[in-house]
């Protein structure tokens, strides 16, 4: 008894000591840093932003990338890997599908960035209100047979071609902390407000958070939207999946693929079908982890370097024309250990209290340009459009959510509705600003 | 000895557990607030949009191209008002010539969109302005003003589409009429016209002005594929 007293005290005293340590504490009033970013050229290795472990680069026949098993605890090379993978009919690809890899729509200038790709979305319009095409109001461009490619009717008069975004510095956005959204929209002038959408997280039973990613803000989670583009872009069901294109997180996630919308009806391709021979869900959910973290990893776009004098003339005029009302410039991300996404997520240090420059609020405006496709934030969302995140916007070439502006010059002309006061402002510079004002732009 | 040390260490590990457990917990994000209603951009109208006049058409112009063109005089009827974007707003379409002397300044960096609808669109080959060109205008309307607020300068300027015979067909009385029939998509209301012989229509959608014959539509490009009617749903054997 003498020798187990001081014994059992002693580990006491340490497990006493060791156990608060061990959990990660947000720190009220942390010093807030520049998050680490991308020169956005693919020739430089600068894509890892320091969340989870680096890993090797993966050589296909010599080794194989492993998948996370959760968030975090993967290896940013191996979940590179998997983002880059070219999906086949045995992995679950279609039957319907838009490409077969992430990195197809999002690859330009690096991997997790832009690509001409479009995206079509049809409906129309019954009692005043947004009604899905039959099938789904996400219209898929490919199929694995000809007999389910999928073709509207005149019937469907809302249509709208959007063009795939970045997803580049993602993982800062998604640690930005609802109400830190919510006081920027607060500040905003009543006339320019945009509104946040309330969109259900679906690792976290659906739990809403405010979404801020995709056209319409509808994801609030990497998660969620890795899940929703496995299965509305390349047809590949998981437990994270949404369900009919809108993002909604359904209950039966991971159990079917939208149906095809053919000439000849909609036609259900879900296994067993003749169409699909996959049981799902198709994945185990791993590579949706995987792309999930491989988005949480990637640095922001880093500014044009050197920055052009033109560009920092134009800085200033940026504000004083009033883009920044909407286009948001700076955000400070949540601390390290706060817990997101409905408590599915905890922020890593690498993520935590992190400086970034998106040049977006992430709600919804209506700028003029509406497409008219409601997905889950409600009827009055048919046309706005979340606004664009400009970071990194020198290096895509099609503009606007169509992607068929080709100018920033046309871009600005084309918006009215809520930004009229910022593009009238624009309008009343002199030629030589409103030049400095676009070469801003394009340095971002 | 010993007793001292055991009270020792157990007041010490009193003190860490008791200091350790006042330490903040895990922060938690909070939940978001309730769903925001949208703010209206184009408040609704009250009383419909009067009749325009002369001296309003005028200023409208004047305040986008800044004395840079004329309403066209050859024309009878050179205005036009209608919601051609759908947004609410009353929008005015008027013809006009530009001023000779004007020319260069218009194509330099001109502040409105100079589009032609029955030419595809060739960043490659932009168009210009030229001496002899017959051009409608589309000054976008804003807010409760319409065209007529000081505000409203979002401007489409179209080259060869001025024909005879020009009005406004309703949108959504065209979609009703014209049902059956394989159509362009209007968002709002269409400027109709002879044009070129042609019996056609300007309409607004995917942010341009396009042309419309019924002989000879066979579709808007990024619809390819559309088509009429409808079977049943078929399930696979």
């Amino acid at each position: 008894m003498r020798k187990v007293l001081p014994i059992l005290t002693l580990i006491l005293f340490a497990v006493a000591l060791f156990v608060p340590m061990s959990r990660p504490q947000p720190v009220e009033g942390q010093t807030a840093t520049e998050a680490p970013t991308t020169d956005m050229d693919a020739k430089t290795d600068d894509l890892f932003n320091g969340f989870g472990a680096l890993g090797t680069p993966i050589v296909e026949c010599v080794n194989q990338p492993v998948a996370p098993t959760a968030r975090g605890n993967g290896r940013f090379e191996d979940n590179k890997a998997i983002f880059s993978e070219r999906e086949t009919i045995d992995d679950g690809l279609g039957p319907t599908y838009n490409d077969v890899a992430c990195v197809s729509c999002h690859q330009s200038v690096d991997v997790g960035a832009f690509s001409q790709e479009m995206e079509f979305r049809a409906g129309h319009i019954s009692n005043g209100a947004f009604v899905d095409a039959p099938g789904g109001q996400l219209i898929h461009a490919r199929a694995t047979d000809s007999d389910i490619v999928e073709h509207i009717s005149t019937a469907e008069t809302v249509k709208a071609f959007r063009v795939t975004t970045s997803t580049l510095g993602d993982g800062f956005v998604e640690a930005i902390a609802n109400s830190t959204l919510e006081n920027n929209v607060a500040a905003q002038p009543l006339a320019q407000r945009g509104v946040l959408t309330n969109v259900p997280v679906t690792e976290a039973n659906n739990a809403l958070r405010h979404g801020r990613f995709g056209w319409k803000a509808q994801q609030a989670s990497l998660l969620s939207f890795a899940g929703d583009a496995y299965l509305n872009e390349m047809g590949i069901t998981s437990k994270f999946d949404g369900f009919g294109g809108r993002s909604s997180a359904a209950a039966d996630a991971g159990t079917h693929e939208n149906p095809a919308s053919t000439a000849e009806g909609v036609i259900d391709v879900t296994f067993p079908s003749p169409f699909d021979p996959i049981q799902d869900p198709e994945d185990d959910g791993g590579d949706v982890l995987a792309f999930a973290d491989f988005m949480a990893a990637t640095r922001a776009p880093g500014r044009q370097n050197p920055i052009p004098a033109a560009a920092t003339r134009g800085d200033s005029l940026f504000n004083s024309v009033g883009c920044n009302v909407c286009h948001t410039r700076t955000f400070t991300t949540a601390a390290a250990g706060t817990s997101i996404n409905g408590g599915a997520f905890t922020v890593p240090a690498a993520l935590g209290s992190k400086i970034i420059h998106p040049f977006s609020d992430f709600a919804l405006h209506d700028v003029g340009t509406g497409d008219g496709i409601v997905q889950n934030a409600g009827q009055g969302s048919a046309n706005q459009l979340r606004t664009a995140p400009l970071w990194g916007i020198r290096a895509r070439n099609r503009l606007m959510h169509e992607g068929l502006n080709v100018t920033i010059f046309d871009s600005i002309q084309l918006h009215a509705g809520q930004a009229t006061t910022a593009r009238n402002n624009f309008n009343a510079l002199t030629a030589a600003q409103r030049n400095d004002l676009i070469a801003f732009v394009l340095s971002l | 000895m010993i007793r001292y040390f055991a009270l020792l260490s157990f007041v010490l590990t009193t003190v860490l557990v008791t200091g350790c457990s006042g330490s903040k917990p895990a922060a938690v994000e909070q939940a978001p607030v309730a769903y925001q209603a949208s703010p209206q951009s184009t408040p609704p109208k009250i009383a419909p949009p009067a009749a325009p006049k002369l001296s309003e058409v005028e200023e409208a112009v004047n305040r986008v191209f800044k004395g840079a063109v004329v309403i066209h005089p050859d024309y009878k009827s050179n205005f036009l008002t209608g919601d051609f974007n759908g947004d609410t707003s009353q929008d005015l379409a008027v013809v006009l010539k530009p001023v000779p002397d004007k020319i260069a300044e218009m194509n330099e960096q001109p502040l409105w969109l100079l589009r032609d609808p029955r030419t595809p669109y060739n960043p490659r080959a932009p168009l210009h302005v030229e001496k002899n060109d017959v051009l409608l205008a589309v000054i976008h309307g804003y807010g409760a003003n319409d065209w007529r607020d000081p505000q409203a300068t979002q401007t489409f300027l179209l080259k060869n589409v001025v024909g005879s015979d020009m009005r406004v067909q309703n949108g959504k009385e065209f979609v009703k009429n014209s049902s059956g029939r394989k159509l362009p998509r209007p968002q709002g209301d269409l400027i109709g016209e002879t044009l070129k012989g042609s019996e056609g229509y300007l309409y607004y959608n995917a942010a341009t002005y396009s042309w419309y014959d019924p002989k000879t539509f066979t579709g808007e490009t990024e619809t390819a594929g559309a088509f009429h009617g409808r079977g049943g749903a078929r399930r696979p054997q």
